[in-house]
């Protein structure tokens, strides 16, 4: 196999890059692409960082607006997802930092209308997790600092890299080992309590 | 005194983020304190928590929302007749402007039908002189158009990219940004941290194929990984 079969295979081109050029020459589809790819995993964050429903579907209606604005600009520094991680963390902070903590909290939500995705790669073991230990998770990751849930919610819900991390929050890779570990202390000590 | 490992070892250990190296010194270290275990375990229980909350799907008929809205801020690009149109058109209350507006509509047409006439005139002259002999046309090429260099051939692999070289003994994909570094550790693919390696990006394997060698960061070291022997 030589260099360029591997090439190929390996994908050559840069999908981020191509969609963004697309968006810029006017293709619509290029923007649908983008939303099809993130958008659950900008509502998810929006999500465990609002701890609401009706908040996170308005911050993930803006966000997308955000992005949709600047799509044009992307330069490729970073990735097309860390870059929209990092519109959706400075929009959710920027709007969680003006808006009050919710009434009904995450988790009392009735299962009425509600949607969860089942995730296949998640083995039976794990599925037998109790419901009422997960509310109590998500319960305690509410009451974390924004500072820390932020990176607990990009590295163990989202699965982010620390690489990825530090790109998406503009900090060195020291900062993120750091803020992860205080945030993990952190929330063990609520759940303990 | 029992030196106790940090909290920040403890998680970045759980998520494989310590070099190789020191991975080792975690493991002899839980190995023999009690009270580090624990900790590790209690860590492990939180992380699994957190891991096993459900994903959220957006509500039914959010993505159509979402889309409509973004088909809104989505207008056409104004052209210089749309934008003269809807100056004179849409000026409200200003009736004065709109009618002069519309009184000097047939001036500017017969000044329109006049000049076309004269155009057609020229027109017709020209079409009836003699042709001049024919110019063989010569296209050249500015030499700054020519590409100097060939483009690099880059491969995304593993969330990085990665580019081509030709060294001294074979082919090298070094990982964007690391150009030039001295690699700290030498990784065989049939090594147990190769083949850790090769089991968490598996896609690296395409790169090595051929007997190329692949610069990377890996767990915050630049290790250079190959087929070996």
């Amino acid at each position: 196999m030589g260099v360029a079969t591997v090439s190929a295979v390996v994908r050559d081109l840069d999908v981020d890059l191509e969609l963004v050029e697309r968006h810029r020459y006017g293709d619509a589809r290029a923007f649908n692409e983008v939303y099809a790819r993130f958008e659950d995993m900008v509502y998810n964050l929006s999500y465990r960082l609002a701890g609401n429903r009706e908040e996170a579907a308005d911050l993930t209606q803006e966000i997308f607006l955000r992005v949709f604005r600047h799509l044009g600009s992307f330069g490729g520094r970073s990735t097309l997802k860390t870059w929209i991680f990092r519109i959706a963390v400075n929009h959710c902070r920027d709007r969680l930092s003006r808006w009050h903590p919710p009434t009904q909290p995450i988790g009392e939500e009735t299962g009425e209308g509600v949607a969860v995705y089942a995730d296949p790669s998640r083995g039976p073991e794990e599925l037998a997790v109790a419901a009422d230990d997960k509310r109590r998770v998500e319960q305690a990751l509410l009451r974390l600092p924004q500072v820390f849930r932020e990176v607990v919610v990009l590295r163990d819900i989202e699965g982010l890299s620390y690489e990825e991390i530090a790109d998406v929050l503009g900090v060195r890779i020291g900062t993120v080992r750091s803020r992860i570990a205080r945030g993990r202390d952190q929330l063990r000590t609520l759940l303990e309590n | 005194m029992v030196r106790h490992l940090s909290s920040e070892q403890l998680s970045t250990y759980l998520d494989g983020e310590v070099a190789f190296h020191e991975s080792r010194e975690i493991e002899g270290h839980l190995a023999a304190c009690a009270e580090c275990r624990d900790r590790f375990k209690a860590m492990q229980r939180t992380v699994s928590g957190v891991w096993h909350l459900d994903r959220v799907a957006p509500p039914p008929g959010f993505s159509t929302r979402v889309r409509a809205e973004v088909a809104a801020v989505r207008r056409p690009e104004p052209t210089l007749v749309r934008t003269v149109a809807a100056y004179v058109f849409g000026l409200p209350n200003q009736r004065a402007l709109r009618t002069a507006a519309v009184a000097a509509l047939p001036l500017v047409l017969s000044l329109f039908l006049f000049t076309n006439g004269m155009e057609q005139k020229a027109g017709l002259e020209q079409a009836l002189m003699p042709l001049p002999a024919p110019v063989e046309r010569v296209t050249v090429t500015p030499m700054a158009d020519l590409p100097l260099a060939f483009p690099d051939t880059i491969s995304k692999v593993a969330d990085r990219e990665f580019v081509w070289r030709e060294v001294v003994g074979g082919a090298v994909w070094v990982q964007k940004g690391l150009e030039g570094e001295v690699p700290e550790f030498r990784v065989s693919a049939q090594s147990p941290q190769g083949r850790e390696l090769l089991e968490r990006y598996s896609e690296l394997g395409f790169l090595i194929a051929e007997g190329s060698k692949v610069v990377l960061r890996y767990r915050l070291e630049t290790i250079e990984l190959s087929q070996g022997v």
